[in-house]
């Protein structure tokens, strides 16, 4: 029998199917436990790096990261709603409150900072698993997080947060911020993660 | 080396930019370039990782193609090119976390495009290793071109910036000039995708 017939035997393909199966599984696992520290290494540093980024603190890399964190975020409290950081920012506590929200194609999550007083939003970090590129993916863009910079998160109510996100161009309190054009469900994703993710933590802010 | 650059391979690697280029002649990968358009950068991204992808994919089904059972080829195929993409994939996370984080679901997308099994079936288990590359880096580039020039207009005419950088000028806006919304919209990326192809084949109409 010539190679031609042999490779199209049932014992040859169920041979050559498993021998592939294996090497690459064996391959994929290889590089993959071979990777895994350095990866777990860089989501770390992200993540200390988003929460930097709440605090408005941008733009370091590597190591300097890992630094900065260090300096500024003097505590980790656990709070009603989750975790509270603690940030000492130009010698003004902060404090920095992780929020989670759902998006149009997958989950969000991002954190807010916010002053002293619990009254108004210092900075925010927003962040997503799959928007859409260029349209619900731009909530991650500084100049959308920028506009919560200073906002107050309630109106009179303390009860009840009123921070939230609308269509862009019909703001009209304060307490409203711009949405994405184009994104509206993201937009929409985002004010129920502001919303809900601060109400959460309703007694934390006026304790 | 005269043989490696011979008049045929050059072929190889210059028919699919243009004659026969994958998305506008074959017409296919479009989903991912209705996807990943809407701005020129993912759009240069995706074009390079899928150029590299399909390379080295070829490459390989190029070297086993004598042993692989014709019964179970496309399945070998489908491992080979995902294997390939999370390999890529796991290789970005560990050294290029920044760039990783902005691809994830286009890397991923990679697998699914219909370009890489249409090159490895049609090309790879034919040609030897060498075509099959050139032959691979051609089609990417092929395809790259297509989606950083639909990712160029819509991204020019979409939000008045090209990799982020504002061009239109900001007296255009003074004169009521505006950002065409529309073109955000992935049903745009389809219809400037058609005018490409118009354009195309009213240029290479004689050749049929």
């Amino acid at each position: 029998m010539n190679i031609s017939k042999i490779k199209e035997t049932n014992t040859y393909i169920i041979i050559y199917a498993s021998v592939m199966v294996i090497i690459v599984a064996f391959l994929l696992a290889f590089i993959s436990s071979v990777l895994k520290p350095t990866q777990d290494a860089n989501v770390e540093r992200d993540k200390k790096n988003q929460i930097l980024t709440s605090l408005n603190i941008v733009g370091l890399k590597g190591e300097a990261i890992d630094q900065q964190y260090a300096q500024t975020i003097t505590d980790v409290q656990t709070e009603a709603g989750g975790q509270v950081y603690v940030a000492q920012v130009d010698g003004q506590t902060k404090y920095v409150l992780p929020v989670k929200g759902r998006g149009l194609w997958g989950g969000l999550w991002g954190y807010i900072s916010i002053d002293e007083d619990k009254q108004h939003v210092f900075g925010t970090y927003f962040d997503h698993e799959s928007e859409t590129a260029g349209l619900g993916a731009r909530i991650k863009e500084r100049w959308f997080q920028e506009q919560f910079n200073g906002k107050p998160i309630f109106t009179d109510n303390t009860q009840q947060v009123a921070l939230t996100v609308v269509k862009k161009g019909a703001s009209k309190a304060e307490t409203e911020i711009d949405g994405v054009t184009g994104a509206t469900l993201t937009s929409n994703g985002v004010a129920g993660m502001v919303t809900d993710g601060l109400q959460a933590y309703i007694d934390f802010l006026n304790k | 080396m005269s043989k490696l650059f011979s008049s045929e391979n050059k072929e190889v690697f210059l028919n699919p930019l243009n004659k026969n280029n994958p998305i506008a002649v074959q017409v296919l990968g479009i989903c991912s370039a209705l996807a990943v358009t809407s701005q020129l950068e993912p759009a240069i991204v995706m074009g390079l990782s899928v150029t590299v992808i399909t390379a080295f994919s070829n490459v390989i089904i190029s070297l086993l193609r004598n042993t692989i059972p014709n019964r179970i080829r496309i399945i070998v195929q489908l491992v080979v090119v995902a294997a390939l993409v999370t390999i890529v994939s796991q290789v970005l996370k560990a050294y290029s976390y920044d760039v990783s984080v902005q691809l994830s679901v286009y890397v991923g997308l990679i697998i699914t495009n219909c370009i890489l099994m249409g090159r490895l079936e049609a090309f790879a288990m034919q040609n030897g290793p060498w075509e099959s590359f050139l032959d691979g880096i051609g089609n990417g580039l092929g395809y790259a071109l297509i989606l950083v020039i639909v990712g160029f207009v819509r991204e020019l005419l979409g939000f008045g910036t090209l990799l982020g950088f504002s061009v239109v000028p900001q007296w255009l806006y003074d004169h009521g000039y505006q950002n065409n919304g529309m073109m955000t919209m992935p049903a745009m990326s389809l219809i400037i995708v058609g005018c490409v192809i118009w354009a195309h084949r009213s240029i290479n109409k004689e050749e049929k």
